[in-house]
């Protein structure tokens, strides 16, 4: 495993006093939480800061951190000094907290046990509470990312999952789990896919909890999506524009010609109806590209426009 | 793992739109109480017009619970982040669709 530089994480001296660490904490907890944050990996930073915070803030914990020595370095190869004693002095880190996917990571773990409290979710960790009681197990949520055309043709995605799981003893420790999933057509970006049974073991008997995929899309390469709709920018030139045309144009499930008027205009939308997600449609926005006039002849083309057609594009700038 | 496992693939049920909760669903999943869902309808972040909420009910009160336990926001602040979220969205798609015109 490796070893987790906290204070690096956090931003902070390993001198920093109790205020500075609960005000890195908190500025950190806004910056990735990933209910509001588009940082990349915001979830998993936020997780790491959560974990970095929960030593920290804690007197003890911290006191037995810095007793590690300050040369190791963030990723290095780590396991706990023979005779570590913090997790059997102290039973688990908490009973609040912990449950689902990696709330803490092996580092933690291997010197505080398992479970979290503080920045870490309520999940439900499971230790502690009646053993003989039959407990159904906790709820596994996931985000993954698809292609927009697998949401809408339907596909078969193969997604690995941390996860933390739990001994005969309720002790934690993290694993990953790979799954095959079939991802339906027509699903839509925020919609939750439940896979009965794939959570985490019940206790006691009690029936295993459930796994909940929430669909978010990939960024695509020519189309954006707005809803149930996209949207789709096609250049053309301007005797395209200006003579009207026929173009072929890309849609999710294909190529369709689309005819462009005469007298188009940059910024104009045309609207494919059914072309786009669940019934939504295919907005193509026009945008007109002026091919350069880097030759005698093509500068020749240009004069002869401009002295044939004349025309004030600022017309309405008063200039 | 097993190789099986592996292999099997796993068809799920889409929760979509039309997927309702019921309140002690809400509360269990969220580790609620009725004091606080009320407070939430107070503050205006859902109504409750039915035993049941819908998803994108359920994905407010997800977002509501998170802020309040993970950044101590309270209801009130938490009205407020949702809405900026909203148009923050509708903003980033637009900004989308602006950067590919423009590129």
């Amino acid at each position: 495993m490796q070893y987790k530089d906290y204070y690096k994480i956090m931003g902070l001296e390993r001198t920093a006093s109790q205020d500075d660490i609960k005000r890195a904490y908190r500025k950190l907890a806004r910056k990735y939480h990933p209910d509001v944050s588009k940082e990349p990996k915001a979830e998993e930073k936020f997780k790491e800061v959560g974990e970095a915070y929960e030593v920290l803030k804690d007197a003890e914990k911290r006191k037995a951190y810095d007793e590690l020595g300050s040369n190791w370095q963030q990723g290095q190869d780590f396991r706990a000094p023979p005779g570590w004693q913090y997790a059997n002095a102290h039973g688990h880190a908490g009973d609040a907290g912990g449950g689902g996917f990696d709330n803490v990571s092996d580092f933690f773990e291997s010197l505080f046990g398992g479970g979290g409290g503080g920045g870490f979710r309520q999940g439900g960790f499971q230790q502690g509470r009646a053993r003989n009681r039959a407990m159904r197990g906790e709820d596994f949520h996931a985000k993954i990312q698809v292609p927009l055309e697998d949401a809408v043709n339907g596909a078969v995605r193969q997604i690995q999952l941390p996860m933390t799981e739990y001994d005969e003893q309720g002790r934690p420790h993290t694993t990953t789990k790979t799954l095959k999933v079939k991802i339906p057509a027509g699903v839509k970006p925020g919609q939750q896919i439940r896979l009965s049974g794939q959570g985490s073991p019940g206790m006691g008997g009690g029936p295993q909890g459930d796994l909940y995929l929430e669909m978010n899309f990939e960024k695509h390469r020519l189309f954006d999506l707005d809803g149930n709709d996209i949207y789709l920018t096609l250049p053309l030139t301007p005797w395209e524009a200006a003579l009207g045309t026929k173009i072929t144009v890309p849609t999710l499930d294909g190529k369709v010609d689309l005819k462009i008027p005469e007298n188009s205009q940059a910024g104009q939308k045309m609207r494919l109806k059914g072309k786009g997600i669940s019934g939504g449609d295919e907005y193509v926005i026009l945008k007109i590209v002026i091919p350069p006039a880097t030759t005698p002849a093509a500068k020749e083309l240009y004069e002869k426009m401009a002295k044939e057609m004349p025309f004030n594009p600022r017309v309405n700038l008063g200039i | 793992m097993d190789k099986s496992d592996k292999e099997m693939v796993l068809t799920g049920i889409v929760l979509d739109e039309t997927h309702v909760f019921t309140l002690q669903e809400i509360k269990e999943k969220f580790h609620i109480e009725d004091a606080f869902l009320n407070e939430m309808v107070e503050y205006g972040l859902f109504e409750i017009t039915a035993p049941e909420v819908d998803l994108p009910t359920l994905r407010r009160i997800q977002t509501v619970v998170h802020l309040h336990h993970d950044l101590e926001v309270n209801l009130a602040g938490a009205a407020v982040v949702l809405q900026l979220l909203d148009e923050l969205e509708g903003l980033r798609v637009q900004m989308s669709i602006m950067e590919k015109h423009f590129k």
